[in-house]
């Protein structure tokens, strides 16, 4: 029965890289931090080692080594993602295993450091490595909870719908504003000159825009709209009110959007420069362990 | 009609639209309005902005005058009032548009070419549109954060250390730019060094060796040079002079008798050691340096090694199978506690000329030695008798006052053995060696050679005295004296007298010495059959009488007697020692089993670089379990 239930379901689904192959990278990330950490053990008991001066003991060059060449295996994603292959190496499965065997690093790289820290070279490499390891953490939690709330946001309308709507409704506002006073206008101008839609680095996170000329505008004129009589001035303003709302409502949705998507882009801020960062810490450090060896 | 008006209209990709007519007003007025006469369809424009004015003869002049409070430009310049000369061009701006005054086709008239301007704002407002949704646009570029960082670690954490080795090897200057490589502090005695790493790192890519660390800790130099070493290490912050470290063994046999790797992690380690030009059998295999934590345990002491650090080669290492690998071995296996083989103390064997001879024999064998003394154990440290008496006639003021203990001739030396016996000290409160008396004060024969005797009494009969005749009254009471008196003849040389009465049989040296007599008795040229107190039986042990634990029981009795046989020993030749079954009693058991239970650990009696020494005992738990963990 189970059979046949199975046979019904549609052959192509989604799945997540987390879940890619039943967890295929998990367990054989957890397999090889098992392996690094029986080595430690077995080298404690070999040499009755404590946890210090690891690094230069046969476990010490052994996980290393795993370590580096996870390292940089791991940032080979940047030059994978950039290539299309067949589905032999799916971005995926590439993807899944970059998350995975990134994760034993914390195990592997740990035991490799004996928790010895210090100001030092050794340490720095460690640190940015647990910086670009954390900074991909926070870019799993984003990728796993956003994309559909990022979809959601936009409702129907794509991106580039988004951008012209707001160009026609500011061509409009252009237009519908002539007839105003000069500092009426000037708040117009400003609306349409001024407004940026996704901003500074923090208005993009956060989605605050208290200082945003198309509200401002929409404020100062709504105040001026209640103080005026009718009049061809004020049908001039009521349009442009109308036309600033609406643009307002494009701009909160838009930007609603490019909070979430900024999430989800921000971490590779830390974790691509940190990456570059740690592989160049990586070389001091080898490089100078055997310098004075 | 002064005033012509042109629009240009740009189109993309296709001729601009242009189009002229003659403006009515005789002064234009340019603005937003739909009432101005130059309509300027721009937010930024006001709705009545500025007029212009024909002046001067023939309209070669233009005044234009704002309207309002706004401004505008001519010829670049935010103005409310400008002449402008027509023939030169004036270019207006008004906003996004901008009026060009040229002379018209006809006298008197002026061309008004207006052309929106290329839009700046709406550039900018696309540009930030087109990167509205990318964070691209709101921060850094990733790349080039990224290469700017890792060209800083490079250059700052790899190029710099590196370049300061090349240039200053002689570390001329103090740069500290190698520090950052330092994975850890250096122990409290080498912390001087720390910003000199090519102190012990000598060259690169190859390891720390033991040149390096014997340029500081080499072990017998003479005095003077060891003082000049101290002096210059104290110079560059050394804290306390080096400790010479001197090998147990030389090291090409050391090398030899390593056992080949017991297993496959040792094998893999060694593998590894020797592939990265590591190999274990230096200084720095043991004394690893860069993973303490840099805190002295007391300022100005030179920390131990710790386990941690001391972490290669056990001795049972190599001291099992030993012969197998160095056939010509000295010391025979042992290979742990249980299977340490008995003592071959050094034992004196015979004399050459003055000089012991001495040889190592296992202890079942080794029951007599030479000392050239005549002595009983047994006579002396009986409860009663005439030794016992005596010492408690002597009392406590002289340092007795009950029968002899062992501690009234063998006196502790603070290296956990004994001062040497020494007669005058020792024996003379009993063994008087006074010969006459002079003035009332006793007249004592040196204790030393027979000629220095012969020398003193010389000396002292030099004026000759007639009293003196018979035999020194001071020798009939001491022991050696088998009963009666000395009656010697008339008028007899007193220092020959006095020569025999010490050399002659029964004489007062012959009580503990073997008296060689002269080839020919006139010539009073007595001799002393040599002597030897052997200070150290055990040279490659250390066991300590001082420990509390070997010298006392639980209430603080002396226990020498229990390794040391002495009660029934008649002769000084016996050899007293004891065998290892009597350290067994306490070494190597449980506190259950024994309350003074003690390790069993080699380091207990064996230092690695002094092996007659035990490790000192602040070092010694640490030492142990890092050189007698077993696998």
């Amino acid at each position: 029965m189970s059979t046949t239930e199975q046979s019904r379901r549609p052959v192509i689904s989604h799945e997540s890289f987390l879940r890619h192959a039943h967890f295929r990278w998990l367990w054989i990330g957890l397999f090889l931090s098992l392996i690094v950490g029986g080595g430690f053990v077995a080298s404690c008991l070999a040499h009755g080692m404590r946890l210090k001066h690891t690094g230069s003991s046969w476990f010490g060059y052994a996980s290393g080594t795993i370590g580096a060449g996870l390292i940089v295996w791991l940032a080979c994603l940047g030059i994978r993602k950039r290539l299309m292959t067949d589905n032999a190496w799916s971005l995926k499965a590439w993807v899944s295993a970059h998350v995975y065997l990134g994760l034993s690093l914390i195990v592997i790289a740990t035991l490799h450091s004996g928790l010895q820290f210090g100001w030092n070279i050794h340490t720095l490499a460690y640190a940015l490595m647990l910086l670009v390891i954390v900074s991909g953490i926070f870019g799993i939690v984003m990728y796993a909870r956003l994309p559909e709330k990022l979809s959601d946001s936009r409702g129907e309308t794509t991106q580039k719908q988004m951008l012209e709507k707001i160009n026609q409704l500011d061509a409009r506002l252009l237009d519908v504003a002539r007839p105003l006073e000069q500092n009426q206008a000037a708040l117009v101008r400003r609306a349409v000159q001024k407004t940026r839609i996704g901003g500074s680095f923090l208005q993009r996170l956060t989605g605050w825009h208290g200082n945003c000329p198309s509200l401002l505008a929409f404020r100062e004129l709504s105040a001026a709209r209640a103080r005026m009589t009718e009049g061809s001035q004020a049908t001039a303003l009521d349009q442009t009110l109308s036309l600033l709302e609406e643009k307002n409502a494009t701009l909160a949705k838009a930007r609603r959007y490019i909070r979430l998507r900024s999430l989800l882009e921000v971490w590779l801020y830390i974790h691509i420069p940190a990456t570059l960062a740690l592989m160049a810490a990586l070389t001091a450090h080898i490089v100078s362990v055997f310098f004075f060896w | 009609m002064s005033f012509v008006l042109r629009t240009i209209a740009k189109r993309v990709g296709a001729p601009d639209i242009v189009r002229t007519r003659d403006i009515a007003a005789a002064e234009p007025v340019v603005g937003r309005g739909s009432d101005c006469d130059i309509q300027l369809t721009d937010l930024a424009v006001s709705l009545r902005h500025a007029v212009l004015r024909p002046a001067g003869p023939n309209n070669v002049k233009v005044i234009a005058q704002s309207l309002g409070d706004e401004k505008f430009e001519a010829n670049g310049i935010f103005v409310r009032s400008a002449e402008l000369d027509v023939a030169k061009t004036p270019v207006l701006g008004f906003g996004s548009h901008t009026l060009t005054l040229t002379p018209g086709e006809q006298p008197g008239q002026i061309m008004v070419t207006a052309e929106a301007r290329e839009n700046v704002a709406s550039t900018a407002a696309a540009a930030d549109q087109k990167g509205a949704f990318s964070l691209k646009y709101a921060l850094f570029s990733q790349r080039w954060l990224a290469w700017t960082l890792a060209v800083l670690i490079v250059a700052l954490c790899l190029a710099l250390p590196i370049g300061v080795f090349i240039i200053d090897r002689h570390k001329t200057i103090e740069t500290g730019a190698q520090q950052q490589w330092s994975s850890g502090p250096l122990s409290p005695g080498h912390h001087f060094l720390e910003k000199n790493c090519t102190a012990c790192h000598q060259n690169a890519f190859v390891s720390v060796r033991d040149d390096a660390c014997l340029s500081c800790h080499k072990a017998g130099l003479d005095k003077q040079a060891a003082l000049h070493l101290a002096s210059d290490l104290r110079r560059r912050g050394s804290p306390f002079p080096p400790d010479p470290a001197a090998d147990h063994a030389p090291r090409d046999r050391l090398m030899a008798a390593r056992p080949p790797d017991p297993n496959f992690v040792r094998r893999v380690n060694t593998w590894v050691a020797e592939t990265f030009s590591h190999p274990n059998n230096r200084c720095a295999s043991c004394h690893t340096e860069h993973v303490g934590d840099g805190k002295a345990e007391a300022a100005n002491t030179p920390r131990p090694v710790t386990p941690d650090e001391l972490r290669r080669n056990d001795c049972k290492d190599c001291h099992t199978d030993l012969k197998a690998r160095l056939p010509d071995a000295k010391v025979a296996n042992a290979p742990d506690w249980g299977h340490h083989p008995d003592f071959r103390p050094l034992i004196t064997v015979g004399f050459k000329g003055d000089q012991p001879v001495v040889q190592r024999i296992a202890i079942a064998e080794a029951t007599v030695q030479k000392t050239g003394l005549i002595f009983g154990h047994d006579v002396h440290l009986k409860t009663g008798g005439l030794v016992a008496r005596m010492a408690r006639e002597l009392g406590k003021s002289h340092g007795y006052g009950a029968p002899l203990d062992c501690a009234n001739c063998h006196r502790a030396a603070p290296d956990g053995g004994f001062v040497p016996v020494d007669m005058p000290r020792d024996c003379s409160q009993c063994h008087s060696l006074v010969f006459d008396h002079k003035g009332g004060v006793e007249q004592v024969l040196p204790h030393g050679k027979p000629k220095e005797v012969m020398a003193a009494l010389k000396a002292f009969y030099a004026g000759g005295r007639p009293e003196w005749a018979s035999a020194p009254a001071a020798f009939l009471e001491r022991p050696g004296l088998k009963g009666g008196f000395y009656r010697s003849g008339p008028a007899v040389d007193p220092v020959a007298a006095a020569a025999r009465a010490a050399f002659q049989p029964g004489g007062t040296c012959t009580t503990c010495h073997t008296v060689i007599q002269p080839t020919d008795a006139r010539t009073l040229n007595y001799g002393i059959a040599p002597v030897a107190q052997t200070n150290r039986y055990l040279p490659w042990g250390g066991f300590n009488h001082n420990i509390s634990e070997h010298r006392q029981d639980a209430l603080g009795a002396q226990t020498c007697k229990t390794c040391h046989k002495v009660e029934t020993s008649a002769k000084a030749e016996d050899v007293m020692l004891p065998k290892i079954a009597e350290c067994d009693t306490c070494h190597g058991k449980t506190k259950p089993q024994v309350a003074t239970a003690a390790g069993a650990d080699c380091a207990e009696c064996h230092g690695f670089h002094n092996p007659g020494a035990p490790v000192p005992t602040r070092q010694q738990k640490m030492a142990t379990n890092a050189l007698i963990r077993t696998q």
